[in-house]
């Protein structure tokens, strides 16, 4: 199944560019260039966005001799090595956090990634740069600058920085419905394009009534104002209108058999309305969407040890419990799910059981087309050490990879062009490795 | 239209929870420099605690709608608002409890109109605010741990000076190579959360008093914070209060806090020159004080800017900001005329104000619930509550009004006086200009009330005329943004 759709992907895409040459090509496109009886094949990108600042140094541990490394450093924040759940794989010497048994089974069945040590970055710099504040990326430490630059991809206040890579990405699927940018987290700037009108929901609240005379409401809405506000109140309700009717009557029909967990945080929740919305994709009228989830919160400066692996748990279970549901779907290689978090944690701990801000950290993605394994050089867990930026020593790790590079791995998957991917992602040119590697493209 | 109604009521919903009627008329007697004066001499308005028993954990939203519809204090009260959400504190977490929050909130009411060096000191020793952002039981250096640092970035980042180094209008100051300029550096936040070590709960009432001093767990070694030494071997409390001192006197919290007040008060959008006016109001207040909140709300209120939308002919494009869901659902029921069941322990009266996106106690984190520079989708204009506008809260605000129209307007905790609308649904353009009066200021665009008269007259039920009338004024995109 996967490598005839790797095929015929290199195929349509062979053909449009012989044809159309580089540059933007619409979704829409494809479909008048390719097989007549097909359209292109449905794909989604699944962000579970760790708010807060998920300490990845105590969700990936190394198994080795590197483990008494990190033991010192961490005190009593280390997690005891005979909890450390072992990854098998190609590259030995990891494991995950305790709470993460499903993801350990999701790993060893080459299902998933872990991409090691990414970090926003404009380009690649040195400690003795960073030391010096050549280049860095604005507001390091900031949790709503660092949480913007990770949607963006843009952390040096350049024009992009007010849209989401996520939202660039869908606005490539124009003359579709208005539901492939979708965000269950408020409005976040990721789905946000430039052309693309992001919807934000709050899973279960799809309600599209007002209550009152929807004509006259609905008619009222379309009065312009002479307040610029008031106009944006005035589209931003019918757009919303809109819009849940959409979802309302599309997912009524996507019913699922797959169990999502009722965790406190709502994830599982949010990523069963996520599979809803997948599975009414043809209702829904969309080839190619884009998805934001929160889970929260993770920054955890204060007795990091329960908070963590409670939210752990609950990423872990309800990953498992969206990945069944696209196998139920039939699309477990057409979603990948990915997570995306401000910053790592200092690796060295506070004087209350907890931790604080950092830089370079792990992610996680998931899915059927994803070429399992850990990607990069994990950082040198010594405080002071090579990759420690930090001159009080507190362990803020160097990232090896950028934004860019994570982003846009993953949406060359997507079958965007190397000039689009470059568009999209403004700084990817100054980095050498423009695929990390981690999912199966052509 | 009246020009001087229109004006008062428009004062009105600046600087209260909603205009009503009675309150413009009021005002347009005595005028807007006998009302701040009379509004500063007002104690605040009580927070009782959480009964026992109550249902849900929601008290604090409860009672604040229930002083925001009762309360005199109007603009002390939403001073404490616009404090809520620069130093903010959400029960969130397991701490603090929801049930504490009373006393958050009741610093907030009463240090409303105190200097804001007072305000800083006051929060930063305040058990929730301990609690929130780790300030409790913070210690110094072991061998291998240092300080929590949360409390002294956030109170650098998020309620004194913000990222970037600020010129009194706003503007970035920029280098030589035209970026901006950090206004704290990591060292700073390191050296203030050892200034941030050594404070516990008191003794007594110790969810209800400012935190006190352990010598034993502070730091007393010596620190540099925004370029100030504190020398070696001082107390917690010096330390704290040195520390506190520098930061206030930092060029950034003019402009920085000026901002956020006008968006809170007047609008999204201000001139750097509305920022400046206010900014060097808050340097000297004319005495010499720098921080004098009393006279820094009185020059957000009063600046040319702020009153120049008294006359829609001469207001800008970008005036006003949007009514938050708190603002918004106050400022239907005052409007209204609602009544409110003192005795409101079984029915939620805050609950219509979570379905549309706002519990006040609990914002999703420290950053409240949106920020300073949330833009519209075209990048245009800051329209920082716009942030809170989702798909779904911006249509479960509409159904929440009208829920409220329903049951003859009973609907506990509230009553709607429904009557005088009933009455004047007879004549529909006797109806349509009473609602006009309440919501629009008498001033209701041409177009809209051919529309809103065109759902009156589709039906003949006077009951259905008065829902519909109040249920689109009241949600209509005119009402929902002050401007």
């Amino acid at each position: 199944m996967r490598a005839s759709q790797i095929t015929r992907r290199s195929f349509i895409r062979a053909t449009a560019l012989a044809v159309a040459g580089l540059g933007w090509l619409p979704l829409d496109r494809f479909a008048s260039r390719a097989d007549a009886q097909s359209s292109p094949p449905y794909q989604a990108l699944v962000c579970v966005f760790l708010l807060g600042g998920n300490d990845a140094n105590n969700m990936v541990v190394p198994t080795d001799s590197r483990y008494t490394a990190y033991a010192r450093a961490r005190q009593g924040l280390a997690i005891p090595p005979t909890q450390v759940l072992a990854l098998g794989g190609s590259t030995p010497g990891y494991g995950l956090h305790p709470s993460m048994p499903e993801l350990q089974a999701l790993y060893d069945r080459g299902l998933a990634a872990i991409v090691a040590n990414v970090g926003t970055l404009n380009a690649p710099i040195t400690v003795e740069e960073y030391l010096a504040g050549a280049g860095v990326p604005l507001s390091l430490y900031s949790h709503d600058d660092q949480q913007n630059q990770w949607q963006s991809s843009v952390s040096d206040g350049g024009p992009l920085s007010a849209s989401g890579w996520g939202g660039r990405i869908a606005d490539l699927s124009a003359g579709s419905s208005g539901l492939t940018a979708l965000s269950l987290g408020g409005n976040l700037l990721f789905v946000n394009g430039q052309t693309t009108r992001s919807v934000s929901v709050n899973p279960g609240q799809i309600d599209y009534s007002p209550g009152g005379p929807s004509e006259p409401f609905e008619g009222l809405l379309t009065q312009a104002s002479q307040y610029v506000l008031v106009n944006g109140a005035n589209s931003i309700t019918a757009n919303a209108l809109q819009a849940l009717r959409s979802l309302s009557s599309a997912t009524s029909l996507g019913k699922l058999a797959t169990v999502f967990p009722a965790d406190s945080y709502g994830l599982g929740q949010s990523l069963k309305f996520v599979a809803e919305v997948i599975s009414s994709r043809q209702a829904l009228g969309v080839a190619r969407q884009v998805f934001i989830v929160p889970l929260a919160s993770f920054d955890t400066h204060v007795s990091q040890l329960a908070t963590q692996a409670a939210l752990l748990s609950a990423l872990s279970q309800g990953i498992a419990a969206f990945y069944q549901a696209t196998v139920e779907l039939g699309l477990e290689s057409a979603v990948t799910t990915f997570t995306m978090s401000e910053f790592n944690r200092t690796f060295q701990p506070n004087t209350t059981a907890g931790t604080d801000h950092a830089w370079g950290t792990h992610q996680l993605v998931i899915g059927g087309s994803v070429v399992g394994g850990l990607y990069g050089d994990f950082p040198i867990l010594e405080l002071g050490g090579p990759t420690d930026v930090d001159p009080d020593a507190r362990g803020l790790w160097l990232p090896q990879f950028s934004v860019d590079q994570y982003g846009a791995t993953l949406a060359r998957w997507l079958g965007l062009q190397q000039t689009q991917l470059n568009q999209i992602f403004p700084h990817l040119a100054n980095f050498a490795q423009q695929d990390i590697g981690f999912m199966a493209t052509s | 239209m009246s020009p001087a109604y229109y004006a008062a009521a428009r004062f009105l919903d600046q600087a209260t929870w909603g205009a009503r009627q009675a309150d413009a008329a009021s005002l347009e007697s005595v005028g807007i420099a006998k009302w701040l004066t009379t509004q500063f001499a007002l104690p605040p308005s009580a927070l009782q605690p959480v009964p026992a028993g109550y249902i849900g954990a929601q008290w604090t939203p409860d009672n604040l709608v229930y002083n925001a519809l009762t309360g005199p204090d109007q603009l002390r009260q939403r001073i404490a608002f616009a404090l809520s959400t620069i130093l903010t504190v959400s029960c969130l977490q397991p701490l603090p409890n929801c049930s504490e929050m009373p006393n958050y909130w009741g610093v907030l009411e009463r240090d409303a109109f105190a200097n804001y060096l007072t305000i800083l000191h006051d929060i930063t020793l305040n058990p929730q605010m301990g609690e929130f952002l780790d300030l409790l039981n913070n210690s110094e250096s072991t061998s291998g741990a240092s300080p929590n640092e949360n409390y002294a970035r956030e109170l650098l980042q998020l309620m004194t000076i913000g990222t970037v180094l600020l010129n009194q209008d706003g503007s970035p100051v920029l280098d030589s190579n035209g970026r901006p300029v950090a206004a704290y550096t990591d060292s700073d936040v390191r050296a203030l959360a050892r200034v941030f070590t050594g404070w516990t709960y008191a003794a007594a009432d110790p969810l209800s008093s400012p935190l006190v001093a352990n010598e034993q767990a502070h730091d007393t070694g010596a620190k540099t914070v925004l370029g100030s030494p504190l020398a070696p071997g001082q107390t917690a409390e010096q330390d704290l209060d040195q520390a506190l001192q520098v930061i206030f006197d930092n060029q950034n919290v003019g402009p920085f806090l000026a901002l956020r007040l006008i968006q809170h008060f007047v609008k999204s959008d201000p001139t750097p020159s509305y920022i400046d006016r206010v900014a060097s109001v808050f340097a000297n207040d004319g005495t010499g004080t720098r921080g004098n909140m009393k006279a820094v709300v009185a020059a957000v209120l009063t600046d040319p800017e702020a009153r120049a939308g008294d006359d829609p002919a001469l207001a800008s494009a970008n005036d006003g900001h949007l009514r938050e869901p708190m603002l918004y659902m106050t400022a239907v029921l005052r409007a209204l005329g609602a009544v409110m069941d003192p005795d409101f322990t079984q029915v939620q009266p805050a609950g219509g104000i979570q379905t549309m996106g706002e519990r006040v106690d609990l914002p999703p984190s420290v950053f409240s619930f949106y920020s300073p520079f949330y833009s519209l989708s075209d990048g245009k204009i800051p329209a920082p509550e716009f942030q809170l506008l989702t798909s779904s809260n911006a249509v479960a605000q509409a159904s929440v009004i009208w829920s409220l129209l329903l049951n003859n307007g009973v609907n506990p905790p509230f009553t709607i006086p429904m009557g005088p609308f009933v009455s004047a649904a007879t004549n529909p353009v006797n109806l349509l200009a009473t609602v006009d009066l309440l919501f629009t200021r008498g001033a209701m665009p041409v177009e809209m009330q051919r529309s809103i008269l065109g759902a009156i007259d589709a039906t003949s039920d006077p009951v259905q005329r008065a829902q519909t009338a109040l249920f689109l004024v009241a949600t209509s995109g005119l009402f929902r943004v002050i401007r």
